[in-house]
């Protein structure tokens, strides 16, 4: 991805999330399975700009890369309960540090990955993809609604939502390592 | 391409960790065998014990067979690989020591806390055992499996990793492009074929194991949380189907590797060893339906695809390698050494094995037959006279003497009683299965007792050359050389 094409992308979401986060928090799918990525994506995207003019972050990415590994997943895991969709709908503290977690969760994320040993980002690609197997096939069995804010229809369709995410991802990644193009460092 | 990369300067840490793993797999195995012997026996009244510890035991030996199949499949993986790519020695012992923190749970789960569900462990049995074991004892179960393959995944994202960064994608590895490009080189290993087509199909079975292994906990202290069984079905036999199957095709490459010494010829790639390989990768994964073929419920398009693959899933590795093997001993001048003894004998037992196993996997026939004992007599065929032997024609060549010259007769004596003990033993399940004896049953009517009986004799003496292997591989040991 070229620093133009990810300039211009954060450019254009920033204003798309902050103007539809009305829209997207009126459905449990489209909470947790578009605004929740997308807020993580942004912030991806803001690392990697910062990485190409500061190239000392390269340097601190290095250095903290365990913390930084452990913030991004554990913000990650942690907005990953319904609970807390629901508290962001109602408490405004619990919102506003789901904006500032989640972008900080995607910065952390795109610093540390490029120092991680292969076989720990192998690791977290695949239970990146159990875990979206996991808590879709849950949320399709699960029988009561786990967000008082959601209706359990939606919470069944967010479960659809997942698996397909899990599919794409499995393609995704089948196909980058059966086809390759990057050696392995 | 095919340069090795790394010095055969024997590396002492790995072999250490080598030697571990051969210890651990060798007094498995026996143990096992042991645990397999007693059930014959109390199916054949010669010993008594109560239904509840036949299950146990019964899970105990599933389990334990499948997961040190694996472990001496990954020995005999990593042994050759990393003649061709730079693998990770503490990921190698990473997997060992999961491995044995995963068994040390498992035996927990079915000795203490008296968990026998078999290893199967089919939704809902862990979390309804009617009082037999706790949701504890299945989840430490359950847990022990999980923590299990975590370390194989541990070591095949290594080898991943290693492939990689020599080949540049497993497509490549797998030798796809030769395939398509219609250039084929024949130097490149069949050891680096076959260890890609083993971490694409275990990685993703270690995955769908990964899935229904932690919703089985879930289910476990969450009871409300209903699983649809069809699918935890088809999860679970997917995951068992890929693993066992695996542990085989990391196995032959002790043939391909070991076999050429004793004959003098190379083991060279071909087109229809590349094409062979490339379609199992994708008939393994896609086959597992055959064990399902007795759930009416299951959609009638998986279970044709489940007898039509059935039938072709296992033939083109099989061909090429008993093909190849044959190719490699006719009119040769053959060392006949016991390793040589050993490999061709498990070239046999694979390709001997896999007949009852199509037979079995005919949608009529599997009707009548499934619930037999015609099903183990074909997996121990094929695991006990095919993947056996691989793994003990694979030690005792490691274990030479630089020099060794002279042949140890009393092992040459043991390889006949062996072959002969295991392949009556394995007559005696298929021809009780034709008699319509059912399989995973404690106790059996009157009229079956002489079978188990036969069968538990049998049984005996294959366990008693194991455990003569077993010495004489533990008393050579110190030899184990990684440039053997």
């Amino acid at each position: 991805m070229t620093d133009n094409f990810r300039q211009a992308m954060f450019v254009m979401l920033v204003p798309v999330i902050i103007i539809s986060h009305h829209w997207l928090e009126t459905s449990m799918t489209s909470h947790m399975a578009v605004q929740l990525p997308l807020l993580v994506f942004v912030g991806a995207l803001f690392a990697g700009l910062l990485q190409t003019y500061s190239p000392r972050l390269v340097v601190f990415g290095q250095r903290y890369r365990i913390s930084l590994l452990l913030y991004s997943l554990f913000t990650i895991s942690l907005w990953m309960l319904p609970r807390l969709l629901d508290a962001a709908l109602y408490q405004s503290s619990i919102a506003f540090l789901k904006w500032l977690s989640l972008p900080l969760a995607g910065i952390s994320l795109v610093l540390c990955w490029r120092h991680l040993p292969f076989v720990l980002r192998g690791i977290l690609h695949l239970e990146l993809l159990a875990t979206l197997l996991r808590l879709g096939w849950l949320y399709l069995i699960a029988p009561q609604r786990y967000c008082v804010s959601y209706g359990i229809n939606d919470q069944q369709q967010l479960g659809h939502v997942l698996l397909g995410y899990a599919a794409v991802y499995g393609l995704f990644l089948a196909s980058s390592v059966l086809l390759g193009g990057r050696r392995a460092n | 391409m095919t340069t090795r990369t790394q010095s055969v300067t024997a590396q002492p840490r790995e072999r250490l960790y080598l030697q571990l793993y051969i210890a651990t797999t060798l007094a498995i195995f026996v143990l096992m065998m042991l645990a397999g012997v007693v059930m014959r026996a109390v199916q054949g009244t010669y010993i008594h014990m109560s239904p509840d510890w036949f299950y146990q035991i019964m899970t105990l030996h599933g389990a334990g067979m499948v997961g040190i199949a694996g472990l001496a499949g990954v020995s005999i993986m990593w042994y050759f690989l990393r003649r061709y790519v730079s693998l990770t020695p503490g990921l190698f012992l990473a997997n060992l020591i999961l491995f044995i923190i995963g068994v040390v749970m498992i035996l927990g789960a079915i000795l203490l806390g008296k968990f026998g569900g078999g290893w199967t462990f089919l939704y809902p049995l862990p979390a309804k055992s009617m009082g037999l074991w706790s949701h504890n004892a299945a989840a430490a179960y359950v847990g022990g499996l999980l923590v299990i393959g975590i370390g194989f995944l541990l070591f095949y994202l290594d080898v991943a990793r290693a492939l990689l960064a020599k080949y540049g994608s497993l497509g490549r590895a797998l030798g796809v492009n030769q395939l398509i490009s219609g250039r084929i080189d024949t130097d490149h290993p069949p050891t680096v074929v076959a260890s890609t087509m083993v971490l694409i199909v275990n990685t993703i079975g270690t995955l769908a194991g990964a899935v229904i292994l932690v919703l089985t906990l879930v289910n476990l202290y969450y009871p409300t949380m209903q699983i649809d069984a069809l699918w935890a079905k088809n999860l679970i036999y997917f995951f068992g189907h890929v693993f066992i199957n695996a542990t085989i095709y990391m196995a032959v490459i002790a043939v391909y590797e070991l076999l050429p010494k004793y004959t003098g010829r190379p083991w060279k790639v071909t087109r229809p060893f590349l094409a062979a390989w490339s379609a199992s990768t994708l008939m393994v994964i896609i086959v597992y339906p055959h064990h399902l073929l007795m759930d009416m419920v299951m959609p009638d398009w998986m279970l044709v695809l489940g007898q039509v693959i059935s039938y072709l899933s296992g033939i083109p590795v099989l061909l090429v390698t008993t093909y190849g093997a044959l190719v490699q001993i006719h009119h040769a001048k053959v060392r006949w050494d016991t390793p040589a003894k050993f490999l061709i004998l498990a070239v046999f037992g694979w390709a001997a094995g896999v007949v009852p196993a199509i037979i079995d996997g005919t949608i009529v026939v599997n009707q009548v037959m499934h619930n037999t004992l015609w099903v183990p007599g074909h997996f121990h065929f094929y695991l006990l006279l095919g993947m056996l032997p691989m793994v003990l024609g694979f030690l005792f060549h490691i274990s030479r003497h630089e020099n060794e010259t002279t042949k140890d007769r009393s092992v040459g004596m043991g390889f006949w009683i062996f072959m002969v003990s295991a392949l009556l033993f394995i007559f005696m399940f298929l021809y009780s299965g034709v008699m319509s004896v059912p399989r995973r049953w404690a106790e059996h009517l009157a009229a079956w007792i002489p079978y188990d009986q036969w069968a538990a004799l049998f049984g005996l003496v294959v366990l008693l050359s194991m455990l003569f292997f077993t010495v004489k591989l533990l008393a050579r040991l110190t030899h184990i050389r990684l440039e053997a």
